[in-house]
């Protein structure tokens, strides 16, 4: 089980760190038990945190959560602790309308946010939701640097977003979980996949050489 | 010269708009939420609508390198229906919440009814709530009294007149409406209301002082190329480079940026490389292709 404790600390301090002090008050403002506990306040927080902090820059050269913009780091901080102070049912409940009622980059936090937490099936439909998104960013928030698909996707949805992932020319080495999950049904439609684009004289993506890679145990 | 188009509805147009559009320099539009060409019979379709708006709509210009923002509001023509007015109205907070939000609108009046006065004046204390500024549909029938009726309306509830943008003017009621305070907006369109002629002589005659020109492009004979094309009008008539770039882009950026959403810096980047960059600050795209085929 991940600790998502430790998780919230630390883009707690990322933000404090990035703030002047108006901005952190608002932020302790909408963290606050009473603000994260009721779901119209929290809804309308975790909207507000676009407009409030997006201007604050993050460090595009540093790692990890330095390079997160900060209206993200912001949202996965409220969803995490949302989901903390909730049974399940809750939890999924709010969740659901963050992600349906969502603009692109709420939904990318949603998604972001279900890597804290890959032991909970009840938030299954919301990603399987997140696969059928044509938007390329919130597409790629559940399919990368994600623990949630491998941890909790059945084989059909798992080689579906690994299918979409190469259709969309996303960096597929960024599949959490990839290699443990790969299996022969997969193996086969990126093969097929090769051929259909072979045959249409088009490039083949570079995603199914790779994973054909780490199928061979080369370049591992 | 980089163009911003503040009042067109691209969830009308397709692809091909989007690319012609940047192809002539237009690299920031304004959507406003307006009637859908016929009536809605639900609230919820409303909600759906506000979704694509901040949404799909958002990601689809995205693509073609265009920065797509939005308003939200209840249109006075549906503002007649008793049945989900309130409703709509209930849910607008959570959207004027959204990042991409830019003003309430278009709010303002059709058949002037009393519903539509009512709902006006609800609208324009949403907006002063959010410190948001307001795009304000005027009457295509009985336009002179009507645009009249409509700032005297909304001035009345105390908004600052520098944060409201009186749509569809012409040469009657251009006047009168800088005169209030308020910024002019025109709606150039390819055979009725204002052509981009006329448009070129308002300029010339009243200088660039806030006045915002834009397509209003829906699902109607439209034209979403009105803003460029205007461009190329005023340049005709000897209207100097440093006034046209007023009103296409420092006026329409600096009447938007009063929602504290938008800066001129963040407009002048590179929306589609941006937008790859989102992603944890690393880009997961190999390539910059779009990516609004089905998929
Ligand atoms: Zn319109």
């Amino acid at each position: 089980m991940k600790n998502y404790h430790h998780e919230v600390e630390t883009l707690i301090a990322e933000l404090q760190d990035r703030m002047d002090e108006n901005q952190f008050s608002t932020l302790a403002a909408f963290i606050q038990p009473a603000a994260i506990a009721d779901n119209n306040i929290l809804t309308k927080n975790f909207s507000g945190c676009g407009r409030r902090f997006k201007m604050i820059q993050a460090d595009k050269t540093g790692k990890g959560y330095q390079r997160w913009p900060t209206e993200k780091l912001a949202r996965c901080t409220l969803a995490t602790l949302a989901i903390a102070n909730r049974k399940p049912t809750d939890a999924a409940f709010l969740l659901d309308d963050l992600f349906r009622k969502g603009d692109l980059h709420e939904q990318e936090a949603v998604l972001t946010t279900l890597n804290f937490f890959p032991d909970r099936s009840e938030f299954m439909d919301i990603a399987f939701e997140a696969l059928r998104s044509n938007v390329v960013p919130v597409f790629a928030s559940i399919c990368c640097d994600n623990d949630y698909p491998a941890a909790r996707f059945s084989q059909l949805y798992f080689n579906q977003m690994v299918l979409k992932a190469i259709f969309l020319d996303i960096e597929v080495a960024r599949i959490d979980g990839l290699k443990e999950r790969l299996n022969p049904q997969l193996l086969q439609m990126i093969s097929d996949y090769r051929d259909e684009r072979t045959i249409a004289n088009r490039s083949v993506p570079e995603g199914i050489g790779f994973i054909e890679s780490l199928n061979s145990g080369v370049n591992l | 010269m980089k163009m911003f188009d503040p009042h067109i509805h691209m969830t009308s147009r397709t692809t091909d708009d989007y690319q012609k559009m940047a192809e002539a320099g237009i690299t920031v539009v304004c959507e406003p939420a307006f009637w859908m060409g016929q009536p809605r019979t639900h609230a919820s379709s409303f909600e759906d609508y506000f979704l694509s708006l901040v949404g799909w709509e958002r990601f689809r210009a995205s693509q073609f390198g265009i920065h797509h923002f939005c308003t939200i509001a209840l249109n006075p023509k549906e503002a007649n229906n008793a049945n989900l007015a309130d409703d709509v109205l209930a849910m607008m907070p959570r959207y004027l919440e959204k990042e991409s939000v830019i003003a309430v609108g278009e709010i303002g009046l059709d058949d002037q009814t009393d519903a539509e006065v009512y709902y006006l004046k609800k609208q324009v204390e949403l907006a002063k709530e959010f410190e948001l500024p307001v795009l304000v549909h005027t009457p295509h029938r009985d336009k002179k009294h009507g645009s009249m009726r409509c700032i005297d309306i909304i001035l009345e509830t105390g908004i600052d007149p520098s944060l409201v943008l009186i749509d569809h003017n012409n040469e009657e009621t251009i006047e009168e409406t800088l005169r209030s305070g308020c910024w002019a907006g025109h709606s150039i369109y390819p055979e009725t209301k204002m052509d981009e002629e006329r448009m070129a002589r308002i300029v010339k005659r009243f200088g660039p002082e806030k006045i915002i020109i834009n397509s209003a492009a829906d699902w109607g004979v439209s034209d979403t190329l009105m803003v460029p094309k205007t461009v190329a009008k005023m340049r005709d008539i000897g209207v100097s480079e440093a006034d046209i770039e007023r009103v296409v882009w420092d006026n329409p950026i600096a009447f938007f940026a009063q929602s504290g959403r938008i800066t001129k810096s963040a407009l002048e980047k590179d929306v589609l490389r941006d937008q790859t960059q989102l992603f944890s600050g690393n880009s997961v795209l190999r390539g910059q292709t779009p990516q609004v085929d089905s998929i």
